[in-house]
């Protein structure tokens, strides 16, 4: 079943084509994974489909239904979560509060009863303090739940940020970059962990530069240059794509060499 | 710690029978409920430059309501409170379109239109101001001591404190701080940043404009020029020396220090403006987090204030 749909997606930054005509499906409970070199668009193509930029042209259909125009709080709502780049956490709170905080979707009870008190607005809160602590066991922060989220160490916040985005229940769960900067031991306990969540159902598109993650993880991989989709397939075919080597895999080679000299 | 602080509260008129002091109490209440205004936009990282304008737009309201419509004081205060939350609706529901910066701006602006009119058109008093405003009257009482519009006014802040307290202990102020800490992240969880801060903002204006209410059935005279920008500056001041990070006790701690510390070292008015400028000055150096983040930055000090005071009297 497809579960996200991106028909004819245009975004120019003035001159600048970031994401040019692309095409691209996504199917219910699947790895997606995202490459292309530094400036192929891949964030923006989040920022595109989690609605933090309006497309200047193009379609993003999820579940059926046209999300691209609307703000990125209703489309979270419709039921995609993402995390960033970089770490972005609410730094001046404690880890439980800020999965806590991003429960914020989830509420049945009125702002009316949240603002009384109420009974059934407590028994609500209660109920979802137990689903973040569910959280924080599952993903394995639960012992650093009153730790400042600006205190973690780096490794810790990038897990943090899939916890709070993993608060918002998401069925489509966007991650950009989720091992970069990690040390190999916590790169392989954060590849076991996203692996948990598409058996849990959820459906990840993830944005990442180690190669050795993507090809380990995805079940599938759409590799993007100058904003347009130049390959697409399982892992091991776009090892061997010769466009993809030129384009991303050998400029990436030569890269290396420069820095090595 | 209530258990104290509630029967003092009550007291105090008792202990301390000096009018002039029950006076600056009651200014300093007033000024807590302006600063806490300031502290719950704070908290969505919005900064106010408006809140005199908002505190004139009830007081005003209030005072011709009950002078030139027959209103009773105390259908007036809360009608003064909506007029208030009213006016903020429709400038910031414009303005937080446009982001925060615009937020500053028009907040500024605004306060000086609401000046500018109060004192041009001649039926809002014009510009020497509206004299004359009744004293508020419950049954055949009349509030004409210090003391009877102290508890008034500690009704109204203590009120103000109860729907800020119960509101930054829900979703509602979770929601707050979110956008405070990262919009991008806040939005990612589906909170709808703008009208969440819309919310904050109403409900900031709301209060000031009932205290503004207060204002003018206490003074019993109203000036155009006392709601200058300059109160707005004084009002984030309250919030900067208490403390930012403490919205509810930042801006009454503050208030009381600007009220009563140039009265305690006897300033006098005309150098009071370099005494709190000299005073915030101080605070951003030695105290950036405001004064009530003393403890936290010097962990030697609560100990020694413990030993000091007794204890049980410091904390909070």
């Amino acid at each position: 079943m497809v579960l996200l749909e991106i028909k004819g997606l245009k975004k120019f930054f003035g001159g600048l084509v970031a994401v040019n005509d692309l095409e691209m499906n996504v199917s219910q409970s699947e790895i997606l994974g995202l490459i292309g070199p530094n400036g192929a668009g891949k964030t923006t193509l989040f920022n595109l489909i989690s609605g933090f930029i309006p497309p200047t042209s193009g379609e993003v259909i999820f579940k059926g239904e046209v999300i691209s125009g609307l703000k990125s709080h209703d489309i979270a709502k419709r039921g995609v979560g993402r995390t960033f780049q970089q770490s972005v956490l609410f730094m001046g709170s404690s880890v439980f509060d800020n999965v806590f905080t991003g429960f914020h979707m989830e509420y049945k009870t009125g702002l009316l009863q949240q603002f009384l008190h109420t009974l059934a607005a407590r028994r609500e809160e209660e109920a979802i303090k137990e689903q973040t602590m569910e959280i924080l066991q599952y993903m394995g922060l639960a012992l650093l739940k009153d730790e400042l989220a600006a205190n973690l160490p780096h490794g810790h916040q990038r897990i943090l940020g899939i916890c709070v985005a993993l608060a918002s229940t998401p069925d489509l769960l966007l991650l950009d970059e989720p091992v970069t900067g990690l040390n190999p031991g916590e790169t392989l306990h954060t590849l076991d962990l996203i692996r948990r969540l598409r058996d849990r159902g959820i459906t990840i598109i993830l944005v990442e530069h180690d190669m050795r993650a993507v090809m380990s993880l995805c079940d599938r991989v759409v590799v993007l240059s100058y904003g347009r989709k130049i390959a697409e397939g399982l892992p091991k075919e776009i090892l061997q794509n010769q466009e993809v080597i030129e384009a991303y895999l050998g400029a990436e080679e030569n890269g290396r060499d420069v820095a090595r000299d | 710690m209530i258990a104290i602080i509630f029967p003092l509260l009550i007291l105090l008129p008792f202990i301390i029978r000096n009018d002039y002091v029950l006076h600056l109490l009651i200014f300093t209440c007033m000024y807590s409920v302006l600063g806490m205004g300031f502290s719950i936009m704070w908290k969505n990282r919005l900064i106010s430059c408006g809140q005199a304008g908002f505190f004139a737009m009830g007081a005003y309201t209030s005072a011709l309501l009950v002078m030139k419509a027959g209103f009773s004081f105390w259908l007036a205060l809360p009608i003064a409170g909506l007029a208030s939350a009213l006016l903020a609706l429709v400038i910031f529901s414009a303005a937080l379109r446009a982001g925060p910066l615009i937020f500053f701006g028009m907040s500024l602006v605004s306060s000086f239109i609401v000046m500018e009119v109060l004192g041009t058109v001649e039926y809002f008093g014009g510009w020497e101001g509206l004299m004359g405003i009744p004293r508020p009257q419950a049954a055949s009482y009349v509030f004409l001591s210090k003391t009877s519009y102290y508890y008034l006014v500690m009704v109204l802040l203590l009120l103000n404190i109860v729907v800020f307290y119960a509101l930054y202990n829900c979703r509602i102020g979770r929601a707050w701080t979110a956008i405070g800490s990262s919009v991008r992240l806040a939005e990612a969880q589906g909170i709808n940043v703008y009208r969440y801060r819309l919310g904050a903002s109403v409900i900031a204006c709301f209060f000031a404009g009932v205290i503004g209410a207060f204002y003018a059935h206490y003074q019993n005279l109203l000036v155009p020029t006392t709601f200058s920008f300059l109160l707005s500056i004084y009002v984030q001041m309250f919030a900067l020396i208490g403390g930012l990070s403490f919205f509810i006790a930042g801006p009454i701690v503050g208030a009381g220090l600007m009220v009563f510390l140039p009265e305690l070292l006897r300033v006098t008015e005309q150098f009071q403006p370099i005494f709190h400028s000299i005073l915030i000055i101080l605070i951003v150096i030695f105290l950036p987090g405001g004064l009530l983040s003393a403890p936290r930055r010097f962990p030697g000090l609560s100990p020694m204030l413990r030993s000091i005071l007794g204890k049980g009297a410091t904390g909070g």
